[in-house]
């Protein structure tokens, strides 16, 4: 399915601009979503699963309007929200057969895919236990599992490995790897690796705009020759901060190993290989 | 946190409500003189609308109303608290439990006066427009409400919170019983000298100064018109009168230090629960690294062995995997559908229920005469359930999840409907058995009844948005209606149940309240974020 968003703008109530003329083209493959705390991600994500709308502009899919037609895009739709609530009484079981059957599956698929899906999420043991029992991370999974249900489409997850141990979100990255063949993925998060270990593009948002959208190789060379590495010492730190955008720090016996963008580096330092986070800090900043 | 509550409930729809309708009761209860009714009526001598009498009218109906409504505006300033970032602030003791709990009393007792103040300046406007006595003695309007609003005020702000820390995992409960309490407390002080309205006062001083009869004395009713008008002076002091605010402020403060001490040890537990699911974790986590070691004992890989003792990355001997693709879809309501709703609906129903249902079940057997006291329990028991339907999305923050699936209008909303309508059958189905045996003729308004019910349930909860209308409403009618044989108000047509017009009105109703529902689900699907 192919997604096109054109000039969409939302101002909440409020007066909060949340996006302004955003425009995006997406087909299937993995979107990974970055930006800043507010930087309108949320929001965008909202729009496209249909939940709220936008105050100006169109998106369609597959060239319906999904504004005017929501049900079609809905039927192919799998979507976690970043924040969301469970029915307390129900057990997980129950629960992801309440939705699978919202959304209209056959009662016999059903129960199949939430079986995979338990096992697959390493919540096969607590299937009959109520929600109101499940940790955080557990809950998360079982948000996962019902975006899953319906084998969609189009799945977008809104900071999706929230909350999962380490083990549960290397397990998420590769299952999304495993899905995204002929599905459109559309994934936020804050963890720039999970984003880089999965993402076949990547567009990055800032203040409810697009900033860019490509691959991560070609992110990567747009700051390639920029980042530097020195060894300063650790009373150095606070004056090199204001005059470099520092990306990392080590420290090591003979000082603190810094690494920082610039254009104009100092005399001797050694250009290194730029990874994505630092890709992502130098276009945030727009300079 | 004070500021912030208040501008919290200053905003609520809730708060405007009872406003605008705090200052039409006022133009109610002091009725123009053609209108027909008077009241604070002793048999039939009623006051001029002098300052005194006005005073002391809006005092006790001030009273007597918003020691009702006022609980139901001011509950869930907590439970919100703890269900928003607020709630974890406080839990990580940023605010110590006194302070916290002495803001919410006050911010409660801030709103309870504004609202009396208003209350207040309307009483003024009135005497003028009524104009039986244009000299405005404000010093009288205000001293009713100085000596028993205030310190009513102050007992129900106290009040409101120990019943949400003792309510709070089942708020409906609690408004349920408040409203019994009410019920069973307010009329006590019409009749004793522990005089909580003010109003047996004014009774003692007419029944002495001008009527010997002792028959009657309402605080609104038609009573036997023309009214003998008589010029009320105002409160006369005697030192009993200091009796009553005295005993609320004892037990305002006994509340709110039990409160206090309640809610720290409510904290802590919650506290203490949040480190326990860390410990769970933990513990999981912990489980994971020994079993995946076996796993690559058995399998001989020593190198990831050692990269799980190193670091935490431990899902490297992951299972091979795959999700089907494989599914099925449905177009039509099933019975599935319902059967789920209903899961989600009723829960699992406890044994104390199911008990309880039993022996009701059996009483039903004796005979028709226990048919209206089986009516009224009967009635009563769908309530908590039938005040979420609606907005059960809502109340449980999952309108994300729900509201994104395809055609929900058209799959959810008749199964919704019948599974609500099952349970309230099932609920009431002793009164049904009563009917089969000893009334017939009954069956037919119990389906209507049914139907009814459901209908206003979920066009109220949708209109509010909360649990609480629907409640509030609901017991109102239930207590009129069914209980005190007010007739047209008796959906459930126990008192009154002879073929009449009001069965084809309430089946009216419930087809315009169907409909209405339907529209106002469909806005609310639509617009499940602003
Ligand atoms: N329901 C709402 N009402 C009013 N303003 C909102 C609402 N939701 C978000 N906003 C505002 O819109 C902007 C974008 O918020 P959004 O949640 O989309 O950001 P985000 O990129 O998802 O942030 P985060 O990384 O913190 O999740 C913010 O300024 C936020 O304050
Ligand atoms: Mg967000």
């Amino acid at each position: 399915m192919d997604i096109v968003i054109n000039d969409v703008s939302k101002v909440y109530k409020e007066g909060t601009k949340a996006l302004s003329n955003f425009s995006l083209e997406l087909s299937p493959g993995i979107i990974g979503l970055l930006g800043p705390n507010g930087a309108g991600k949320s929001t965008l994500m909202r729009i496209l699963s249909t939940i709220q709308k936008q105050t100006s502009g169109t998106i369609t899919a597959d060239g319906i309007n999904i504004s005017k037609d929501p049900d079609y895009l809905r039927s192919n739709l799998g979507y976690l929200p970043q924040y969301f609530g469970i029915y307390p009484n129900l057990t997980a079981n129950e629960f992801l057969t309440y939705l699978a059957v919202l959304k209209g599956i056959d009662k016999q698929s059903a129960k199949d895919k939430i079986d995979e899906l338990l096992v697959f999420l390493n919540l096969d043991h607590a299937k009959n236990k109520k929600l109101k029992e499940f940790s955080g991370g557990m809950k998360q999974r079982v948000g996962i599992a019902q975006a899953l249900l319906n084998d969609p489409k189009v799945l977008i997850v809104d900071e999706p490995t929230a909350g999962l141990d380490p083990v549960e979100r290397r397990r998420f990255t590769n299952l999304l790897t495993e899905l995204s063949e002929d599905k459109l993925i559309i994934l936020s998060s804050h963890i720039v690796s999970d984003i880089e270990s999965t993402a076949t593009d990547i567009a990055i948002i800032n203040k409810g705009m697009n900033v860019v959208k490509d691959t991560p190789e070609a992110l990567l060379s747009k700051v390639k020759g920029m980042v530097y590495k020195t060894i300063i010492q650790s009373h150095e730190l606070s004056d090199f901060r204001k005059n470099h955008v520092i990306t990392s720090t080590y420290r090591k016996a003979e000082g603190v190993e810094v690494r920082y963008l610039t254009s104009n580096p100092i005399a001797d330092d050694i250009a290194v290989v730029p990874n994505l986070e630092e890709a992502y800090i130098y276009l945030i900043r727009g300079d | 946190m004070l500021k912030t509550n208040l501008r919290i409930k200053f905003r609520q729809r809730g708060f405007q409500y009872i406003l605008i309708a705090a200052i039409f009761l006022n133009l109610i209860f002091l009725p123009d003189r053609d209108a027909g009714y008077n009241t604070l009526l002793v048999d039939d001598y009623t006051g001029f609308y002098n300052s005194a009498f006005i005073g002391l009218t809006t005092a006790v109906l001030t009273v007597f109303f918003m020691s009702l409504f006022g609980f139901y505006l001011l509950s869930g300033l907590i439970i919100e608290d703890y269900n928003t970032e607020v709630g974890q602030v406080i839990a990580t003791t940023s605010v110590n439990d006194k302070e916290y709990i002495l803001g919410k009393f006050i911010s409660n007792f801030v709103i309870l006066m504004v609202i009396d103040l208003i209350i207040i300046c309307t009483a003024v406007i009135v005497q003028l427009v009524r104009g039986e006595y244009l000299k405005i003695e404000l010093g009288k309007i205000v001293l009713p409400h100085l000596i028993y609003v205030i310190p009513a005020f102050i007992f129900f702000s106290a009040l409101t919170i120990l019943f949400e820390l003792l309510f709070r995992s089942r708020p409906s409960f609690g408004n349920i019983s408040y409203f019994f309490i009410w019920m069973i407390s307010i009329p006590i002080s019409f009749d004793s000298s522990f005089d909580l309205l003010g109003y047996h006062g004014y009774e003692v001083y007419i029944r002495n100064n001008f009527s010997s009869l002792y028959e009657n004395s309402i605080i609104l009713g038609t009573g036997d018109l023309p009214a003998t008008f008589v010029e009320y002076p105002g409160i006369i002091f005697n030192i009993s009168m200091i009796i009553p605010p005295l005993v609320l402020f004892i037990l305002t403060g006994i509340i709110l230090n039990s409160s206090i001490k309640y809610f720290d040890r409510f904290s802590l537990s919650e506290r203490k629960m949040e480190l326990k699911i860390n410990d769970y974790n933990r513990r999981l986590a912990e489980y994971k690294i020994k079993y995946q070691r076996i796993i690559s004992i058995f399998k001989r890989n020593k190198k990831s062995t050692d990269e799980i003792q190193t670091n935490n990355e431990i899902g490297l001997a992951e299972p091979e995997y795959s999700i089907s693709k494989v599914i099925k879809t449905s177009k039509t309501i099933t019975l599935d559908n319902i059967k789920i709703e209903f899961k989600q609906l009723v829960g699992t129903i406890s044994y104390k229920w199911k008990l309880f249902y039993l022996i009701l079940l059996s009483i039903s057997f004796i005979d028709s005469s226990i048919l209206s006291s089986i009516g009224m329990i009967v009635w009563l028991i769908p309530i908590v359930k039938l005040s979420k339907i609606g907005i059960q999305e809502r109340l449980n923050s999952i309108e994300e999840l729900v509201f994104s699936t395809p055609n929900l209008l058209k799959k959810q909303f008749l199964s919704m409907f019948v599974s609500a309508l099952l349970f309230v059958m099932m609920a009431t189905s002793p009164f049904l058995l009563n009917l089969i045996l000893f009334r017939p003729i009954g069956i037919i308004g119990w389906i209507i009844s049914s139907i009814f019910l459901v209908s206003s349930a979920l066009v109220l909860n949708m209109i509010a948005n909360n649990e609480k209308l629907f409640t509030i409403i609901y017991l109102i009618v239930w207590y009129l209606g069914p209980a005190n044989q007010l007739n047209w108000i008796d959906f459930t047509f126990i008192q009154d149940y002879m073929l009449t017009l009001r069965y084809s009105i309430f089946a009216f109703l419930s087809i315009l309240l169907i409909i209405f529902g339907i529209f106002l689900r469909k806005r609310q699907i639509d617009n499940a974020y602003p």
